[in-house]
Formats: C-alpha cells, sequence, structure tokens
C-alpha cells in the first residue's frame, strides 16, 4: 500500500537523516563524477570538465534541499526551530515571561474550574435513559398568599399521583420517590445505624432505565404498605453485609442475619444493589412515623415522568 | 531545463518512468537514456532529476535500491513498481490526449 510505504519512509527519515543526507551526496557524487568523466571524454582538461560539469549541477545545496523537501518533515523541523528561538527569547527577558506564565496559568486554571463545574453540574447528562425526557411533577399551592415564596412546588399527594397516572395522556409513565431513613441493625451484634433511604413506587427503576448491579427491581406486587422488600445501594451493600458473603440474591440464610429493623419491622428477602448513585434534588419531607414500607406512598415529594 | 514548470514537470515523470520501462537504471543512466531517445533534444539536469526521483520515490511509483554499478561504484538504482506501472499508463494516455489537442490547434493556423 502506498500511504503504508510513505509512512515507512517518513518515519524512516525522522530517525535516519544523517545516513540518508550521506546517500543523497554519495548520489549526486556519482552523478557528477560521470559528468566530470564524460567531459574529459569530449576533450576538455580535467579542471575544466570539473567546473563544466558542476556549471550543469546547478546549485547542489539548492538540490540537497529540494530533494530533502520530499521527506516531509519540513513543518516539524521549522516549528522545533520556532520554538527553541521563542526559548531563547524568553530566557533573555525572565521577568516578563515569568509574568506572562503566571497571568496565563491562572486565567487557564480559572476557565477549566469553572467549566469543569459547569459540566459536572449542568451539563453532564443524568444517568438515566433518555435523560432530556425527564420531567418532575408537582403540586402547587392554591392561594395565590401561599405562592409567595420563591419555590412553591408542594409534594404530591399519594391519591393524586394515582389519578395522574391512570389519567394522563401526555406522559408516557409516572413514578413517585420520596426520602426514607432506616436503622440498620448489623448482623452480629453491631450498633444500629442509621441509614438514608429513598423509597418509591414499583415502576421507579425501569422508569429510569436503571439496572441494579444484581438481583431485581421492585414488582408490582410489592407496591403495597406492608411490603418489606428493599434494594441497598453499592456503599451499604459493602458495607453492612459480610464480604464473604457470595453475590447472590434472595437468600434465605440472610434474612435472618439481619435483625428486624427498629422503626419498622421489616426482613430483607431480596438483595438488590442499584448501582447509579445519584442525588436528587433536596427536598424535605416529612417521615411517616408509622411502619411504613419501603416502596410506602407517604407524601410524596415530586414525581419524575417521561412525556410520551 | 533550470526552474521547472508544471508542464515540464509532468511530462518529465512520464519520461522518467518509460525510460524505467525496460530495466533498473541509477540516476545519470536515466539522464543519459533520455537526452540518447531523444535525439539529443531533451537533456534533463541534474537539478531537476534528482527532486523529481525523489518525488517518484515518494509517491511509490518507482523504488530504490543501492547497488554496484558498472563502475565498481556504489549507486542507487531506480525500478519501477506495479504502481508505477499503471501511472505510465495513465500518463502516456493523459500526455497523447493533451498534445493532439495542441496539435489540432497549432496546426491549424
Amino acid at each position: 500500500m502506498r500511504w503504508l510505504d510513505q509512512l515507512r519512509m517518513r518515519i524512516a527519515m525522522l530517525f535516519h537523516r544523517r545516513r540518508a543526507a550521506t546517500r543523497l551526496d554519495d548520489e549526486l557524487a556519482f552523478h557528477l563524477e560521470h559528468q566530470v568523466a564524460e567531459n574529459i571524454a569530449a576533450g576538455m582538461k580535467p579542471d575544466e570538465a570539473r567546473y563544466a560539469a558542476l556549471r550543469t549541477f546547478g546549485n547542489p545545496a539548492l538540490l540537497r534541499e529540494q530533494s530533502r523537501a520530499m521527506w516531509n518533515w519540513g513543518n516539524l523541523e521549522s516549528l522545533l526551530r520556532d520554538l527553541r528561538y521563542s526559548a531563547r527569547t524568553l530566557r533573555r527577558t525572565p521577568a516578563f515571561s515569568l509574568m506572562a506564565i503566571v497571568v496565563i496559568a491562572l486565567c487557564i486554571g480559572a476557565a477549566t474550574s469553572l467549566f469543569t463545574i459547569v459540566r459536572s453540574v449542568l451539563l453532564k447528562p443524568l444517568p438515566f435513559r433518555d435523560p432530556s425526557q425527564l420531567v418532575m411533577v408537582y403540586e402547587h399551592f392554591r392561594g395565590d398568599w401561599a405562592n409567595q415564596d420563591s419555590f412553591n412546588y408542594n409534594v404530591v399527594s399519594p391519591a393524586d399521583y394515582y389519578d395522574w397516572r391512570a389519567q394522563t395522556h401526555g406522559f408516557e409513565d409516572m413514578a413517585a420517590w420520596r426520602w426514607w431513613q432506616f436503622n440498620l441493625t448489623g448482623e452480629r451484634d453491631e450498633l444500629p445505624e442509621v441509614v438514608t433511604a429513598a423509597a418509591g413506587t414499583w415502576n421507579l427503576f425501569p422508569l429510569l432505565g436503571v439496572q441494579p448491579a444484581f438481583g431485581r427491581t421492585f414488582v408490582e406486587s410489592e407496591d403495597r404498605p406492608d411490603s418489606n422488600v428493599v434494594m441497598l445501594t453499592w456503599s451499604v451493600f459493602e458495607r453492612a453485609l459480610p464480604a464473604t458473603l457470595p453475590l447472590s440474591a434472595g437468600r434465605s440464610i440472610l434474612t435472618e442475619s439481619l435483625a428486624p429493623l427498629s422503626e419498622s419491622c421489616r426482613k430483607i428477602s431480596h438483595i438488590r444493589m442499584p448501582r447509579c448513585r445519584y442525588g436528587f434534588p433536596i427536598r424535605p419531607s416529612h417521615r411517616p412515623n408509622r411502619c411504613g414500607t419501603t416502596t410506602g406512598m407517604g407524601a410524596t415529594s415530586s414525581l419524575a415522568c417521561f412525556p410520551a | 531545463m533550470g526552474k521547472p514548470s508544471d508542464l515540464v514537470q509532468g511530462t518529465l515523470d512520464l519520461l522518467i518512468l518509460k525510460t524505467l520501462l525496460p530495466d533498473a537504471m541509477h540516476g545519470w543512466a536515466i539522464a543519459k537514456r533520455i537526452q540518447q531517445l531523444s535525439g539529443e533534444v531533451l537533456q534533463v539536469q541534474q537539478g531537476s532529476l534528482y527532486p523529481a526521483l525523489h518525488r517518484l520515490e515518494q509517491q511509490g511509483w518507482i523504488k530504490a535500491k543501492w547497488a554496484e554499478s558498472e563502475t565498481g561504484r556504489q549507486a542507487k538504482f531506480y525500478s519501477l513498481t506495479a504502481s508505477g506501472r499503471a501511472q505510465l499508463e495513465k500518463e502516456t494516455a493523459s500526455w497523447n490526449r493533451l498534445s493532439a489537442a495542441i496539435n489540432m490547434i497549432v496546426s491549424e493556423a
């Protein structure tokens, strides 16, 4: 392939300039000798022959330049020369160059950090399926007096959510979620710890397109007040469960090992690990002081929906 | 031929490729052969020959090899590649077309 040969030659020219240059000189000298010999054979004297040959030869330096231009690293070489020259110039005035470098570094650093923040906060898409189609639906307060506050997005009552979900035409699906909190007890008499949790409807994860690392998400039959099914985040899983536990879901041994949680009586019957870590927008919701379920519908604080 | 114009450069490539068709030869022999075959009309100078040879080599139409010449010295022998042969045919065809067109115009006067 031609381009392959060309590439090979260019790379060879990168490393074997001197050898190529001497070979070029050899070639030209060979030609010159033959020209001189011919001139002598035509009857000239030796030095005359040589002069005549050199005259027809043209400018050897130009010749070499032209041949070397074929080697095609000229741009790179001139770039290197320019860089060396600029380095010398900067070294001559160190104060100025130092100032310039500091200013440029500050500007670049500021711009980079700003853009990093902007990107991670604003520009990076949510780790869900089709995040541009995701909307949050809220309730408003009725009266104008209550809507004075700049943030008048209220929690959604469960009945409203069910009605909306059943009757909507504009949304592909609706799911609800809220903040929660549990006391998680260890299996070896460890002190219980409070873990922040969230609760959602059974279709929350399928709607968001989030797959658990293993196990399954909720099913519809578990979406009732006395359900005792949880999904664990990876950090909780790594921390609270024994590391030697083989990674499988639904083991009965796990059910007994986790002592009943104090705030609510539930058993872990399935283990699922959602891998995604999404920071839900912070909106405090009041927690139930009854025995709710993981998928219980207390006052939901917001909805996540897909437009159709 | 001092500084090659576009037309001359193209035809020099054609001449070199045609000259290398029978067998491989070094730069001096190419110049001599062109001079002979054209009846001493075309005399290729080194200044245009060697850049042309290197250009052709870079484009992959000829390939070079260092070997011993007839005088015993080492010389760079050029030979035609397969793509060079194809290029030769193409350039011959275009040259024929071009010269026929110029002939038509010039001989009508």
